[in-house]
């Protein structure tokens, strides 16, 4: 149930934003500190091995298009990566997933419940950044936070479901993934108070292109498509999370359709019957068509685009946009 | 005119809406297809609220003057996994078992001397409209056909609901279910209690829907016994199901293996798609399984067809207007339905698929004491001992300790209850059950919301501001926030490979997920209620976590001193009081002197609470926060009174240690923990710190004038050292 591992940082194009990235460790470090020493360490377990940094990136590009604080956008970046990790330390702990970003989870070192309660520590000192920099921004935030956790029930609540529609599937990427796309395009765009037509495409953008992200780690992710994810081959089908490329397989029909519908919707499959699944997938034109509905949708973030003056921080966007065309070629 | 009303079918459902209305004078025909007395396949267990309403109609007296005594049933054992849950009643409450064919007759007969006319043996076969309105039926009576009209009609057809309005084909499958039920003798080892098995483990193995079995004692030596399917499923596997049951009880409980079975089992449909929206339409209304109205994990459904019946009948009566030419209102009824019911069924057409989940999560979890699963075990399995009248008992549990205070907080106290229910229902109904009982759960002895709104009354009499009940809704949501969190267990990983197959663990999948959720939501309303109010919440929200962490941590601690105890409890519990009473004061305009000596007095009440509560556990009692020693012990958690020990008497210390680090699990260990506590005077010394936190929290209070307001505060203290009996 996790999101992209995407890309180098060799997409952004702007310098400044680059630079300003750099600033980003001494509040991050400021704000995961606490008076206990051990949940000093755990809090800052991720924050310390990096990452891409991706949302902060995205909501200093989205606030290139008025004027702003540079402390202000500081500490709305700050708070997106931290709700970001927040969210890993309970994915983690959901997915018994032990290893992240090159090491161990946080699970993995100190238990389940140590990881989930620093994911919540994190949360909490994220909100009060957000809360920091005023109402509106506190409070489209929460909303956002709170699309996510409703996607993420949706998603449990489908988990075996082989009839669930093409787009009910899509209504829940959109709010587990893309929210998280979409917020730090939505806050630059706030807090720099850009013109309404810059917000309104830097939104668009921002949804698109989390749903081409997410559609296309989902197709790599298959099994026999030579990436590793970090979960064991298979987890995802066995515990019920249907993919799109799965979604439309089972729909396709003929007798592969009727073997996967045989195979699926059950909690009792064998190492044989998931590795059998993922054969039938892959013998049907599944996998490379919702690989073209990802580069539809990273077209349509890159044509969002269009409406912002152009220059580097735009410039990265498309970068990035066009990033997930090529590898979903 | 025909009637006022008439009322399509005269089981439970039925014949409950023509009684009262038949009692509101109002004029009823009440039709069914058969003759009565009629059987009905059914399991014939009524739980407590069910028993009461037939009491309020009198039915209770009729069935006792003429079936003289009735077989009252104490609770409910559930075996899940190899292993027994037992439900009981409480507060002298009990359930009943009564054969539908004199159960059915009694009401009908209630109905009809009440002045309800019945006319049996007469089927409806359709509905008549007059532009989309409902204005009566077309019956069929010995092959003729008659047009009745009425202004109203209740449609109480139980789950052959499907041939007079026809299912939307989205819900076709979804919601619907089969059950088989037989009649067993030869048993021993029967008690007053009723029992479920579930799973019932299919010859056909998983992919099936979900299954549960029932052995209902109708004597010390026969049963009515059944088993449900929550969705479609074969008729031919539905015999197979019911076959192994029967067989599974016979080989694997000695009470059963003289077992036979009477006569053929029966099978009939069950309904859970309950929609409180599709339960009203112009002329119309729709109750009991008619509605879908049976719980998928239980079976049961004559209590809230009695239950629906009842609101049916007074939506009509309020709404209902002689000699009105236009149909009467009576979305009322969805409303009532929709409180009455808050995700006791779940609602809309993906209730099938979370049922399923809710299914998974209750398996998974059956071993877990975690409170969100203690939580919603009870709320599925044994919903009647989570009535209204409880939530309401545990409110009047508070309000009564304020007095004068109270009818004015009783209001506000239930605006902050819709917030909450509202804020949940709509995207995940069954979340609005857990959120309602969570209220009446000893884990939440007293509601932080009684601290918004008495720490606002202190500073500005009155109503209080709407941003307070969101505020108060925040908080109180919050907290169930961190009842879910904690909800989160350590599974072993010993890196069996074999282990890689396992399942999900649906248990901390849905903690995390319930826990986000419900977290999400308090933040979006502490938004709702302003930057001051998240600025509050935030922090309050890390402080507190931090001291939980702190708490894991030092788990089977033996060298935590009771200071560093202290200072965790000052971060974890004390956060926890002092917060509602900051934002009562903040939102009520209160002065930074104000606002300081009410979060004192928070953050006291809540150290005095907690240290109270550890001295109760010390001594053996259990404690308003469900825990035991025992439990206590088990989880490594060490309070004042065991510290003191501890760390202040060498002799009684060293004995204590050596009992308790090999984990002290029998009676007997305990009874030894409790004595050595005892002459230690570990308890005192939790108790003694205790009233001077309580010292504290008054002195706080001193701030301001005298006046009822710091009057029901002060008891308030007073009731938190002296705790009553925990609420029953
Ligand atoms: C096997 C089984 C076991 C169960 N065990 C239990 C249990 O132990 N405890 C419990 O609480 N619930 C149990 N239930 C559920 C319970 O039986 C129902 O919830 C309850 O009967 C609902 O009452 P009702 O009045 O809505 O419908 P019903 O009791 O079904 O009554 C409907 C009436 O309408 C009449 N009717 C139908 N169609 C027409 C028509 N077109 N015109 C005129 N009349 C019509 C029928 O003849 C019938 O008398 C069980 C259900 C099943 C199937």
């Amino acid at each position: 149930m996790t999101t992209s591992r995407t890309t180098g940082e060799d997409w952004l194009a702007c310098a400044r934003t680059r630079a300003a990235l750099t600033g980003l460790d001494s509040i991050l470090r400021e704000a995961t500190a606490a008076d206990d020493a051990l949940l000093r360490m755990m809090a800052g377990h991720l924050v310390q091995r990096g990452g891409k940094r991706l949302r902060p990136a995205l909501l200093l590009l989205s606030a290139s298009y008025g004027s702003y604080q540079w402390t202000r956008l500081l500490r709305a970046a700050a708070a997106l990566e931290l709700v970001h990790i927040a969210s890993l330390y309970h994915d983690d702990v959901m997915d018994r997933a032990s290893t992240r970003r090159h090491g161990q989870s946080v699970n993995a070192c100190w238990g389940n419940e140590l990881a989930a309660l620093t994911g919540t520590y994190l949360f909490a000192r994220a909100n009060s950044l957000l809360v920091s920099l005023g109402n509106e921004p506190h409070h489209v935030a929460a909303r956002a936070f709170l699309e996510l956790c409703t996607g993420q029930l949706q998603e449990v609540e489908n988990v075996y479901n082989t009839d669930l529609t093409e787009a009910a599937h899509l209504e829940i990427l959109a709010r587990k993934t893309a929210t998280l796309f979409e917020l730090p395009c939505v806050l630059g765009a706030l807090l720099s108070k850009a013109p309404r037509r810059c917000a309104t495409a830097l939104q668009a953008y921002g949804q698109h292109l989390g749903l081409a992200f997410q559609l296309t780690d989902d197709v790599l992710d298959l099994p026999g498509r030579g990436r590793r994810s970090g979960k064991p081959a298979g987890t995802d089908v066995r515990e019920g999370v249907y993919c799109l490329a799965v979604l439309r397989a089972v729909r396709t029909g003929g007798a592969v359709a009727v073997r996967l519908k045989d195979l699926l919707g059950r909690e009792d499959m064998t190492v044989e019957q998931v590795a059998e699944v993922y054969r039938l997938v892959e013998s049907t034109d599944a996998g490379s068509a919702v690989l073209e509905v990802a580069r539809s949708y990273a077209m349509r973030a890159l044509e969002a685009l269009q409406v912002l003056p152009e220059g580097p921080p735009r410039q990265s966007m498309e970068n990035l946009a066009r990033h997930v065309l090529i590898r979903s070629s | 005119m025909d009637a006022d009303v008439i009322v399509v079918g005269a089981g439970p459902a039925g014949a409950t809406t023509a009684y009262w209305l038949a009692r509101y004078g109002r004029r009823v025909l009440l039709l069914d297809r058969q003759q009565f007395p009629r059987p009905k396949t059914c399991g014939n267990a009524l739980g407590p609220s069910a028993v009461s309403l037939l009491q309020e109609m009198g039915v209770l007296h009729r069935l006792q003057n003429e079936n003289g005594d009735l077989r009252h049933i104490r609770g409910m054992r559930v075996r899940m996994h190899q292993r027994w849950r037992t439900f009981t009643h409480e507060g002298g409450r009990s359930g009943l078992l009564v054969p539908r064919i004199i159960l059915d007759e009694a009401i009908r007969q209630q109905a009809g001397a009440a002045g309800a006319a019945m006319l049996p043996r007469t089927r409806a076969v359709r509905l008549l409209r007059d532009n989309g309105t409902v204005v009566g039926v077309e019956a069929s009576r010995a092959g003729r056909r008659t047009r009745l009209q009425a202004p109203v009609v209740v449609v109480a057809c139980g789950a052959a609901v499907d041939a007079l309005i026809p299912a939307a084909s989205d819900h076709a499958a979804a919601g619907r279910g089969q059950a088989v039920r037989g009649h067993l003798s030869g048993l021993t080892g029967l008690t007053d209690m009723l029992e479920i098995y579930t799973p019932v483990t299919s010859p056909y193995g998983c992919g099936l829907p979900p299954s549960y079995g029932w052995v209902f004692p109708t004597g010390s030596s026969t049963a009515n016994a059944g088993v449900g399917v929550l969705g479609p499923y074969p008729g031919s596997h539905l015999t197979t199901l019911w076959d192994t049951f029967v067989r599974t009880l016979r080989d694997t409980d000695p009470r059963f293996t003289g077992l036979r079975q009477e006569g053929s089992p029966q099978s009939a449909p069950m309904r859970f798609d309950f929609v409180p929206e599709r339960c009203a339409a112009p002329g119309l209304l729709l109750v009991g399984d008619a509605a879908g109205m049976t719980s998928p994990f239980t079976g049961q459904g004559i209590g809230p067809a009695m239950e629906s019946g009842r609101l049916a009948a007074l939506t009509i009566h309020a709404r209902l207007r002689p000699g009105e030419p236009s149909a009467p209102d009576l979305s009322d009824y969805i409303r009532s339905l929709k409180s009455s019911y808050v995700g006791h069924f779940e609602d809309g057409n993906r209730s099938a698929r979370r049922h399923l989940l809710v299914w998974r999560t209750l398996h998974s979890t059956f071993d877990s004491e975690r409170p969100l699963f203690t939580l919603g075990r009870q709320a599925l399995l044994f919903p009647d001992s989570f009535d209204e009248a409880r939530v309401t008992r545990v409110l009047d549990d508070a309000t009564g300790i304020l007095a004068d205070k109270s009818p004015r907080l009783r209001t506000d106290l239930l605006a902050v209850s819709e917030v909450l229910l509202n804020a949940v229902r709509t995207d995940w109904p069954f979340l609005g059950r857990i959120t309602a009982m969570g209220r009446s759960m000893p884990t939440i002895p007293l509601r932080p919301a009684l601290f918004v709104l008495l720490a606002g009354q202190l500073i500005a009499p009155g109503r209080a501001p709407d941003s307070a009940v969101l505020a108060a809704a925040s908080v109180e949501l919050g907290y169930l926030a961190a009842l879910a969190g904690l909800s989160v267990v350590e599974e072993s990983r010993d890196g069996d490979p074999k282990h890689d197959g396992r399942l999900a663990n649906w248990g901390n999948m849905l903690a995390l997920m319930v826990g986000d959720f419900l977290l999400g939501k308090a933040n979006e309303l502490a938004a709702q209620a302003g930057t001051a109010v998240s600025q509050m919440f935030s922090q309050s929200l890390a402080t507190a976590t931090e001291g939980q962490i702190r708490h894991v941590r030092h788990a089977h601690d033996l060298h935590l001193t009771k200071a560093e105890h202290t200072a965790i409890l000052t971060q974890q519990t004390a956060t926890l009081f002092a917060l509602p009473c900051k934002l009562g004061a903040l939102l009520a305009g209160a002065t930074t002197a104000e606002a300081a000596a009410l979060e004192a007095y928070g953050r006291h009440l809540g150290l005095a609470f907690q240290l109270t509560e550890e001295a109760r556990s010390a001594t053996g009692q259990p404690t308003r926060l469900g825990t035991t020693l025992a439990s206590d012990l088990a989880s490594g958690i060490f309070g004042i009174p065991v510290l003191h020990v501890l760390h202040h008497n060498s002799k009684l210390g060293t004995r204590l240690k050596s009992l308790i680090v090999r984990c002290p699990g029998t009676n007997q260990d305990i009874r030894t923990v409790i004595r050595l506590v005892k002459e230690g005077h570990g308890d005192t010394t939790a108790r003694t710190l205790a009233s001077q936190y309580a010292e504290q929290a008054r002195a706080a209070l001193r701030h301001f004038t005298p006046g009822p307001d710091r009057h029901a505060m002060e008891r308030l203290l007073d009731h938190t050292l002296r705790p009553s009996r925990p609420l029953s």
